[in-house]
């Protein structure tokens, strides 16, 4: 069956998968350690590089 | 309705904003998160998270707080019926499980119109605590469990390359 094409791609072997991809959730928590002081430091998170923000509406 | 505090969506379109009565300012943010199944496709979903700009976890019980960010997830869904959001509570304090209880408490008395599933035991007692939330007529439900699990136990003691 061939997946949706907006929310799944295929990806050749299990191999190329951790060629393409950092561990996410070790991103994700570097990520929210680096929101979280942005935060503080009442920096835009737009200056965020490389962390891609969704927009909520 | 629950009694929550008005929330600003910021101007660069990454979250939204809302002060407290105690003057602590908070920032919900979405971001992308992509897992991947056990048939290597990659399945997008959204973390959520909050910060506030004191960097602290509040001084005291505030449950308008905790209204107004069940009020945003509840609002992400309205219109993305086969959204997921995946939350994770970090251990830089001590305090992630307790973080991940909590969280779990504003699930439950969302309604039943959601589904939660969380990481096991096992990873619990690395620090590690994650959860996925989605609508229980999300048409992925399935797929995303499964990538939710996979994704996990795939990356599991890597480092950041995943090697």
């Amino acid at each position: 069956m061939k997946p949706q094409k907006e929310n799944i791609s295929e990806i050749s072997d299990r191999q190329d998968v951790s060629k393409k991809m950092v561990n996410p959730f070790v991103k994700l928590i570097k990520d929210k350690e680096r929101i979280a002081k942005a935060v503080q430091d009442g920096q835009p998170l737009s200056s965020l590089k490389d962390i891609k923000f969704v927009s909520p509406i | 309705m629950l009694a929550r505090y008005d929330t600003v969506l910021l101007g660069d379109g990454g979250g939204y904003q809302f002060t407290t009565s105690d003057g602590d300012v908070y920032i919900a943010y979405f971001t992308e998160f992509t897992l991947i199944d056990s048939g290597q496709n990659e399945i997008l979903a959204t973390s959520f998270g909050f910060a506030n700009k004191a960097g602290n976890s509040g001084h005291r019980y505030d449950v308008k707080i905790k209204n107004t960010i069940v009020h945003l997830i509840k609002e992400f869904f309205e219109n993305q019926d086969d959204a997921a959001i995946l939350y994770i509570c970090i251990n830089n304090d001590g305090r992630e499980r307790n973080r991940h209880i909590t969280f779990g408490r504003w699930f439950n008395e969302m309604n039943s119109e959601f589904e939660r599933y969380s990481s096991l035991g096992e990873h619990a007692k690395a620090g590690f605590y994650s959860s996925i939330i989605f609508k229980s007529t999300n048409q992925r439900r399935l797929k995303l469990i499964e990538a939710f699990y996979f994704t996990i136990a795939y990356y599991w003691g890597l480092g950041e390359e995943g090697q």
